[in-house]
């Protein structure tokens, strides 16, 4: 036992020089902070402004920038500027929440399918060839048809179908790692099964499952707000940034700062993720 | 049978567990219906009566394998079903919305390919110079920008603002379904040309690294020979397979734009389907935006084979 471990320890571990080459990497340090930025404004919206949400003034709307309105107020005159930090929360949930469930799903699927291989390896992969064979987004909607519209149910949809990606890329790993001397030589020394694949295949499969989740947030933030901004998930008065272009639609043509601002909101987080998926790609590539 | 037919039947051949498999899935989405479909399309206060015709038009008075059997030999006949709402066959309005959505799925692929090829070319040619850091940070944000919304503010900037393109719809003429188009083309291929435009950059400067690029440059053919002769022809193999791999997402895109842009394709009938509970309908485009996507991915495997001269059909 202690002698695998010794052979397996500086594989594992992160090298020093990880630690030098993230001060190397702006973009992550840039995303890092980006994100900092939107998670505490969300956390602190109360204390960032006094309006609520969804507080109807019916005698201030349509409002441009002002002192007591900086973004400007809508149909119903509530204030955007409140409306983009309450949805915030929301759309930081959906990208969060909906990726976290895929990704620890995925790759414990990937894992069992990768390691055990098999009968319970080709039933997996048969499931996946099915399924990447619908466009993602169709499918999503049409799950969601069938459970019925809503925040929850869309979650349910995009995990039923998430999971998927990350299956294949863990599994992918797997088959490569489990060949490996140091997996052959816990095998050897009477390791169990869990151990061994919590212990030396998990670490050594799972950095381009993590790289690919920061994508995935932007992808599942963007799926998020379409099928909202469609009507098919998050529904009024919520202060969800898809939901909130929808409602802008309308009003395009007189106040279109209604539906420009919560567009730019969901960019400016999307490109947050963004640099800190290339960011992370770049600090944790083996070797380089 | 060899060569080429052969190779197409195999490749038909391993098609069909697929095919069956995604025929099941559609056909079992209807189970995650919570409660009683029937109950689910009419509302609590409908007649026995009433919930007994649906149940009988969706099949679910009969056992489930029963239920899957007929269904498939139904899709067999080409019958896909009717819309319980416009109570016509769901084909019938498939058939009828599919050229926009075809037309819309063929212009953004084409559009696609002008937004990224030479973007992607530039970049890797000038590798960690400073133009390739601004392209791809270019492309790093239009990965984030939600396509509904770049619609509206398209639509806002070049319509509403400029007249330059109709606000909505088709047309009626070649020409005016051309214009139509343009601003719902250029959506879908710009969110498609950020996720495309990275693996290009990265096929051409592996191509550029070849020997026989350094041979070409060696035997002094011009920069232009070298670049269209050899690096674009191998790079773009590469791009041929990331397409058919990303053409699910383009495919997935049209349904949001063509939403906003009220284009009357495919997409814009799914999304009034499901405000409808139009089951039938639902599960229809759903099957049909599969099959086609396996089509289109066959198509791509052929043009792949035909590209490249070193893969043979054994």
């Amino acid at each position: 036992m202690a002698q695998a471990e010794a052979v397996v320890r500086p594989i594992v571990a992160v090298p020093a020089n990880r630690w030098a080459r993230l001060r190397r990497a702006p973009t992550l340090l840039i995303g890092i902070a980006l994100l900092a930025i939107i998670v505490v404004a969300a956390a602190a919206a109360p204390l960032l402004t006094p309006y609520s949400p969804s507080a109807l003034d019916m005698r201030h709307t349509f409002e441009g920038p002002s002192r007591a309105h900086p973004l400007g107020t809508d149909n119903f005159g509530r204030d955007l500027f409140a409306r983009l930090l309450y949805g915030a929360r929301i759309d930081l949930m959906i990208g969060v929440f909906a990726t976290l469930v895929t990704l620890i799903v995925g790759s414990g699927v990937g894992l069992l399918a990768g390691y055990y291989g098999g009968r319970l390896d080709r039933v997996i992969m048969r499931i996946v060839d099915i399924v990447v064979a619908f466009p993602f987004f169709v499918l999503v909607i049409g799950l969601v048809a069938m459970l019925g519209t809503g925040l929850r149910n869309m979650f349910v949809a995009i995990w039923l179908v998430g999971w998927i990606s990350y299956a294949r890329v863990v599994r992918g790993e797997v088959l490569f790692v489990r060949t490996r001397e140091y997996v052959e030589a816990a095998r050897v020394i009477g390791m169990p099964d869990r151990t061994i694949l919590v212990r030396h295949v998990l670490p050594n499969v799972i950095t381009p499952a993590i790289v690919f989740s920061m994508t995935d947030v932007v992808l599942n933030i963007l799926l998020g707000s379409s099928l909202s901004f469609l009507g098919l998930g998050a529904q009024p008065p919520a202060p969800e940034w898809g939901l909130m272009i929808a409602e802008g639609r309308t009003f395009l043509a007189t106040a279109w700062w209604m539906s420009a601002l919560p567009g730019l909101a969901i960019v400016i987080t999307g490109v947050a993720f963004s640099l800190i998926g290339d960011g992370l790609a770049d600090v944790l590539r083996p070797g380089g | 049978m060899t060569g080429l037919p052969r190779f197409i039947a195999l490749r038909l051949f391993h098609l069909i567990p697929v095919v069956l498999g995604v025929t099941f899935l559609v056909f079992t989405m209807l189970k995650l219906v919570p409660g009683d479909p029937a109950i689910a399309i009419l509302g609590i206060r409908a007649t026995p009566e009433a919930i007994a015709n649906i149940r009988e038009a969706l099949g679910l008075d009969r056992p489930f394998l029963v239920q899957y059997v007929s269904f498939l030999g139904n899709l067999l006949r080409g019958n896909l079903g009717e819309s319980l709402v416009a109570k016509q066959p769901v084909l019938q309005m498939v058939l009828e919305r599919l050229p926009a959505t075809l037309s819309l799925v063929a212009m953004s692929g084409v559009i696609t390919a002008v937004l990224t090829v030479p973007p992607a070319v530039l970049a890797a040619r000038n590798k960690d110079r400073p133009l390739d850091h601004a392209i791809r940070g270019t492309f790093i944000f239009g990965l984030a920008i939600p396509s509904f919304w770049l619609g509206i503010i398209l639509m806002l900037i070049f319509s509403l603002k400029l007249h330059l393109f109709p606000v909505s719809g088709f047309g009626n003429t070649w020409s005016e379904r051309l214009h139509h188009l343009v601003l719902p083309s250029f959506t879908v291929a710009l969110a498609l040309s950020a996720i495309l435009i990275r693996n290009l950059r990265a096929g051409v400067l592996e191509v550029l690294r070849a020997d026989y690029v350094r041979t070409a440059r060696a035997k002094g053919l011009s920069e232009r020979a070298v670049m269209l002769r050899h690096v674009m022809r191998n790079a773009l193999l590469s791009t041929v397979t990331i397409f058919g791999v990303n053409l699910a997402f383009l495919i997935g895109g049209t349904v949001v734009v063509e939403t906003v842009f009220s284009l009357p394709g495919l997409g814009a009938m799914l999304v009034t389907a499901v405000y409808q509970r139009d089951y039938p309908v639902v599960q229809g485009i759903t099957l049909v935006f599969a099959i086609l996507i396996i089509l289109v991915n066959l198509l791509v495997d052929l043009t792949y084979v035909a590209l490249d001269p070193r893969v043979t059909f054994d």
